[in-house]
């Protein structure tokens, strides 16, 4: 997506230059007040007075319903006259663009069967949450912006949504802005980030170089872990994970391995050791310090395991106990979420 | 027994009030739907220009009608060019008085209902990428509809009472400008007090079993 | 310091209103006026007559007034537009049969101004209540075999507008209506009239009556000054005929 776009705001001025070729997922946070939600108004059209030019076509003029893109506001109510099937129907069958996603799959890769007749007064707000997000993808439209879609789920059902959502990107060349305030989520799901400030784009990039270039102390660093083969560990009826390149392994459960070939693992996840200790190490991975920092009363750790960062997070009383230099080898000891 | 004149007033006055309602609906439909958007600096002027007549005392605007209507005036020679009959003392003509007079109880509950589907519903189907026809039709009339129906009862309701300016433009003619409130008025000044009871009574279970139907609707509204 | 001055003038207000009623030399007197004759009657106040009352009129029809009489309503006279109501009174015990008088009699004019004016609306007060109504209608009935398409005014003045703003082609008024109009606008329309022959319909005779719970003696000296010579001269001059003696029944 090359996006250029400005609008004078009453605080200061969004003013976005983007060149994100090839992004499918693209993920936006910072601060609130950043000007995050704004920026996918002006996109959608929503706002008024300003310029919006999207893979150089310039849209500000491009009416709303013409512009073959769907925004997903805040905290988007579903239409209370109508039940969740309703709801659904309603937009496929307003939506003039090639339906190429149909309800049924929809519904299918969401699980939303079991709340098809429900009023949507009787939803949950995860429910609810789950029931706009098919109801955006029915728009069919190509390029759909989601501001803090998936807020009220719990971590477990958002993880499974944010697959989907993946799936769908894949499968239906869909491409996707998501707002977020979860830096977690979006490192699961997207393909670039953008972290905006006052209007402005302050990092924008590849996914791992953005993370990598995060401020350490206001942003929780997550680690990315690719995986590249997952086999079934049938006696306990858990997954081991293959690392990509690796001969290193994870086991995971059931409900993890079906999220797919990616981990994301907050670096306070992460333990180190200096030697095995005899007893069995439960995910434990062989690892190299390539970099260390100290802020406050943190250590900041750079490992890599066979090539991929990872990045560890100790409390320097830890640190300070721990005789090691570059280039020593580390057990990283990685605590899954359940 | 109902007087036969009592009988004709009262299905008039029901005409009235349908037809009334049924007009101010139409015309103020649309008006709301734009005034629901308009931020313009002459917004709270037309606001207060549809509210006027709660606050001029209905004879004051009778009377101007009355000049209106008058063959002086140019809209009352473009109503008889138009129709070839005038306008005062015909029922047209306190349709039209009716019209102005119930004007904001219509519009009130269409704008307030405007508002709130436009800024929440109208806004998230928008941004969905619906056109403004489909928005309309299919969003908007059906979550309207609990607005709608308050609208006209209280349309409707606030017709049935209408006194002064029928009284100004009507000139009590019975079967076509005599309504109820007039009828009421007639029985009271002749001092026939029973008719007047019993006509009263009439009134006051129409426009009750309205203002309940009227509550009903409003406890239906979005929002509750 | 205006504050202060406020207020103590605020208290003075209250306290000389409070106690003033009776160190006050000037005596209210209350007027249940039919709205026709109210235009009448400030005329003849107008020139400083009465001094020794304040004068307090309500006008509103011969028809509210009497009901609201009839439910105690605090007036002192009783000046109804027909004879009807204020005889009603009389036989309910709220006024004296003696305090009777016909202070004025109505007068009827055809008015049909010249005017590019379609139709055939004659406007006439409504017959049912109104005494100058019931008179016009008598009269047409009387004098003419064609009927009419009528539209009632709710009282004479009101049948005057409709003529007046051109919506009737013709009315029944009053003949005071007409004189007073012509004195305010010098419009000719006011003088396209014709007096009606008042042997062809039955008399107005506009009758008011003193009520039982009035200061007798204030209110009669009201009735001998609207009685008097000058007072009736006055009106005859204001459109009204006078009858030279007091009528009972």
């Amino acid at each position: 997506m090359i996006l250029k776009l400005f609008k004078a705001l009453e605080q200061f001025n969004l003013d976005i230059n983007l060149d994100l070729y090839k992004a499918k997922i693209i993920g936006v946070f910072g601060p609130s007040g950043s000007g995050k939600s704004t920026l996918l108004r002006c996109i959608s059209g929503l706002e008024k007075h300003q310029f919006v030019k999207i893979d150089n076509q310039v849209l500000s003029d491009v009416a709303i319903d013409k512009r073959g893109i769907a925004l997903q506001l805040q905290a988007c109510p579903l239409f209370p006259h109508l039940d969740v099937a309703g709801n659904l129907n309603f937009i496929f069958k307003h939506t003039k663009q090639q339906n190429t996603v149909s309800i049924a799959e929809v519904v299918n890769r969401l699980g939303l069967h079991d709340l098809l007749e429900r009023k949507i007064d009787n939803l949950s707000g995860g429910e609810k949450q789950r029931v706009v997000f098919a109801r955006t993808l029915l728009t069919g439209q190509k390029t759909i912006l989601l501001d803090e879609p998936f807020s009220a789920l719990d971590w477990q059902a958002r993880y499974q949504t944010l697959k989907a959502l993946i799936d769908f990107s894949i499968d239906y060349d869909i491409r996707f802005v998501i707002v977020s305030h979860s830096l977690k989520e979006l490192v699961y799901c997207c393909d670039t980030l953008v972290q905006l400030q006052l209007g402005h784009v302050v990092n924008a990039g590849e996914l791992s170089q953005v993370v990598k270039s995060l401020d350490k102390q206001t942003y929780t660093k997550y680690n990315i872990i690719h995986c590249e083969s997952i086999q079934r560990v049938e006696q306990y009826n858990m997954y081991r994970m293959f690392l990509t390149n690796s001969e290193q392994s994870l086991v995971v459960s059931k409900a993890t391995a079906e999220l797919g070939k990616r981990l994301v693992i907050p670096s306070s996840g992460i333990t180190i050791g200096l030697k095995h200790s005899g007893i069995y190490e439960f995910n434990t991975l062989v690892a190299r310090l390539v970099e260390w920092e100290i802020h406050d009363n943190d250590c900041y750790l750079t490992l890599t395991v066979d090539g991929q960062d990872l990045y560890c997070q100790l409390p320097l009383i830890v640190w300070d106990k721990t005789p090691l230099s570059i280039g020593d080898d580390v057990l990283a000891t990685v605590q899954l979420e359940s | 027994m109902m007087l036969q004149s009592d009988i004709t007033a009262l299905w008039l006055t029901i005409k009235l009030a349908l037809i009334t309602s049924c007009i101010l609906l139409v015309f103020c439909m649309p008006v709301a739907y734009k005034l629901s958007y308009y931020n313009g600096r002459f917004k709270a002027l037309i606001e207060a220009l549809i509210a006027m007549p709660l606050v001029l005392p209905p004879t004051l605007l009778g009377f101007y009608l009355l000049v209106l209507f008058s063959p002086d005036h140019a809209f009352g020679q473009f109503w008889f060019w138009l129709t070839g009959s005038p306008l005062a003392f015909s029922f047209q003509g306190v349709v039209i008085a009716s019209l102005f007079y119930s004007l904001p109880f219509v519009m009130q509950p269409l704008l307030a209902g405007f508002k709130q589907v436009n800024s929440t519903y109208n806004e998230a189907a928008m941004a969905l990428g619906l056109n403004g026809i489909t928005r309309f039709f299919y969003l908007v009339l059906p979550l309207l509809k609990p607005s709608i129906l308050s609208a006209f009862a209280l349309g409707f309701a606030h017709t049935l009472g209408e006194f002064g300016l029928a009284l100004m433009i009507g000139g009590n003619i019975v079967g076509e400008t005599q309504v109820v409130s007039i009828a009421l008025y007639d029985h009271v000044e002749s001092l026939d007090y029973s008719a007047a009871h019993q006509l009263s009574l009439v009134l006051l279970g129409l426009s009750f079993f309205s203002l309940v139907m009227l509550f009903k609707f409003n406890k239906q509204a979005i929002g509750k | 310091m205006a504050k202060v001055y406020n207020t103590l003038l605020g208290y003075f207000l209250l306290v000389s209103s409070v106690l003033g009623c009776d160190l006050q030399a000037k005596e209210v007197l209350h007027i249940a006026v039919a709205s026709n004759f109210k235009p009448a009657l400030k005329t003849l106040l107008s020139n400083g007559a009465l001094p020794q009352f304040e004068i307090k009129m309500s006008a509103a029809s011969s028809g509210v007034l009497f009901s609201q009489i009839m439910h105690g309503a605090p007036f002192d006279i009783f000046l109804s537009a027909d004879e009807e109501r204020a005889q009603a009174l009389i036989a309910n015990q709220r006024a004296a049969h003696a305090s009777l008088v016909t202070y004025a009699q109505g007068q009827l004019a055809l008015w049909q101004p010249t005017s590019p004016l379609q139709g055939n609306k004659m406007a006439i007060a409504n017959p049912r209540f109104s005494p100058y109504g019931k008179a016009a209608k008598a009269f047409l009935e009387h004098s003419f075999s064609a009927s009419f398409e009528y539209v009632y005014g709710s009282n004479i003045t009101h049948a005057f507008q409709f003529v007046d703003s051109g919506n009737a082609s013709k009315g029944i008024v009053a003949y005071s209506s007409l004189i007073s109009a012509y004195e305010k606008t010098n419009n000719n329309k006011y003088k396209e009239y014709q007096l009606l022959d008042e042997k062809k319909y039955p008399a107005i005779l506009q009758q008011g009556v003193i009520l039982n719970s009035a200061n007798q003696q204030a209110a009669q000296q009201f009735m001998d000054f609207l009685m008097s010579e000058s007072s009736q001269q006055s009106l005859v001059k204001l459109g009204y005929k006078i009858k030279r003696h007091d009528v009972t029944k």
